[in-house]
């Protein structure tokens, strides 16, 4: 019924562009969303020239910003971008038809053999495929983590995050809100703890006691993470800075 | 009501799941197998199998292969809702906003704090997997398999879906034939 909404604009590309384009990179794509971005960004800038490459790069990041798969989130708004809603509606079934149709077909065929043992010993051999594979993405995370934190800060997130959910057994969503939530204040606390690392020693007490709501909030809310972060400094701060007034 | 809690599963774990489909696995696995008990650990295993072995998102795939084997064709289209449609309209509907705080420290700070949660959740569910082949086929199989695929994989980049195609083969032509 909607054509063409008043937001987007329509500088280009038909639906038959965006359904082969989208068709295309959801059928050749392998190694999920992430990984199919190269081709996204072919087929955006390159073959059906929607965007330049500056954009396309543009709403990557800004894609990025946002939790949730992201193959699907970068074919809703390109497809928005060109056609409006109806245009993301057919962006995102032409990139995910195909390998849904094709995971509940094979996954039938498993289903109906499942009890047989020649397809037992099938599913168990490629369990260890699986575990390379899941591997090799652990390992992508956690070099990513020494990446953006250093090797200090990454250890100790992971001594964290290891202790709260395979020791204490605590609940995924609650880790994942509680390092979120640290996160959202990190810089925060770190900018605090440099101005009171630097003006706490000598001078001011004044000066470390300050901020100290917007970083004792942060520390309050995601407290494990936050904890092993600036242990030390904050040891060595709240004992003379942060009594003091 | 199944209807509506694999919308709401999958809402959660890809609410949660920053960098893309990937990230996102452990959370489902949290949700489907420890949460609602959809499946078992071996169970979603295969599903991961099935789904790494398939081109296209591996988000959609997943939560697709889950919900159509609990309720349907009905059940797959709400659990694809709660995985695309959340995310997909923030982007669409925050765009601009989102220009304005995408350098702020606040987004810097939690996409890298979520790294090294994803890497632990990865890395329990890698073992749990793990500790699942090895009670199908032995350690000493799984160990073997596991050491071929990262050498075909990592190191001769061979694609993916064929050393799984290949892992089929020999779980099911040579594997049934060397127990005796």
């Amino acid at each position: 019924m909607v054509k063409n909404e008043a937001g987007p604009s329509s500088g280009g590309g038909s639906y038959r562009e965006i359904i082969t384009a989208m068709f295309r990179t959801g059928l050749v794509g392998y190694g999920g969303g992430p990984a199919i971005m190269t081709l996204f960004r072919h087929e955006a800038v390159v073959r059906y020239r929607w965007m330049d490459n500056d954009e396309f790069g543009e709403i990557l990041a800004l894609a990025n910003t946002l939790p949730g798969p992201i193959a699907t989130k970068m074919a809703a708004y390109m497809g928005y971008r060109l056609k409006g809603t109806l245009g993301a509606l057919v962006a995102v079934l032409s990139h995910i038809l195909p390998s849904t149709v094709l995971v509940v077909v094979l996954f039938g065929i498993l289903y109906r053999y499942r009890d047989s043992p020649v397809a037992q010993s099938m599913v168990h051999a490629v369990d260890p495929v699986i575990v390379v594979l899941l591997g090799l993405l652990a390992y992508e995370f956690a070099a990513r983590t020494k990446q953006g934190l250093g090797w200090v800060l990454a250890m100790v997130t992971w001594a964290v995050a290891f202790a709260l959910l395979v020791l204490l057994k605590a609940p995924d969503a609650v880790v994942v809100l509680a390092f979120l939530v640290y996160g959202l204040f990190h810089f925060r606390v770190v900018r605090w703890w440099k101005r009171a690392a630097r003006g706490g020693g000598p001078g001011g007490p004044g000066n470390s006691a300050d901020p100290g709501p917007g970083g004792s909030g942060g520390r309050g809310n995601g407290s494990a993470p936050g904890d092993g972060d600036d242990q030390r400094p904050n040891h060595a701060d709240n004992g003379d800075g942060g009594r003091a007034p | 009501m199944m209807i509506f809690s694999l919308f709401l599963g999958f809402f959660i774990a890809n609410l949660l799941g920053y960098g893309g489909g990937p990230s996102t696995i452990p959370l489902m696995e949290a949700q489907a197998v420890t949460h609602y008990h959809w499946l078992t650990a071996s169970q979603f295993a295969n599903v991961l199998a099935v789904a790494n072995s398939l081109p296209g998102p591996v988000a959609t795939k997943i939560a697709t292969a889950i919900a159509y084997s609990k309720a349907g064709p009905i059940g797959a289209l709400a659990a694809l809702i709660g995985t695309v449609v959340p995310s997909a309209l923030m982007l669409i509907a925050l765009m601009k906003f989102l220009q304005k705080f995408r350098k702020s420290a606040a987004v810097q700070g939690m996409t890298k704090f979520i790294q090294p949660v994803i890497a632990v959740l990865m890395a329990v569910l890698t073992f749990s997997i793990l500790q699942d082949g090895a009670r199908g086929i032995g350690w000493i199989q799984s160990l073997i398999i596991a050491a071929v695929a990262l050498v075909l994989i990592r190191f001769l980049k061979i694609h993916p879906a064929f050393v799984i195609a290949g892992a089929f083969l020999y779980g099911g032509l040579i594997l049934p034939h060397l127990g005796g």
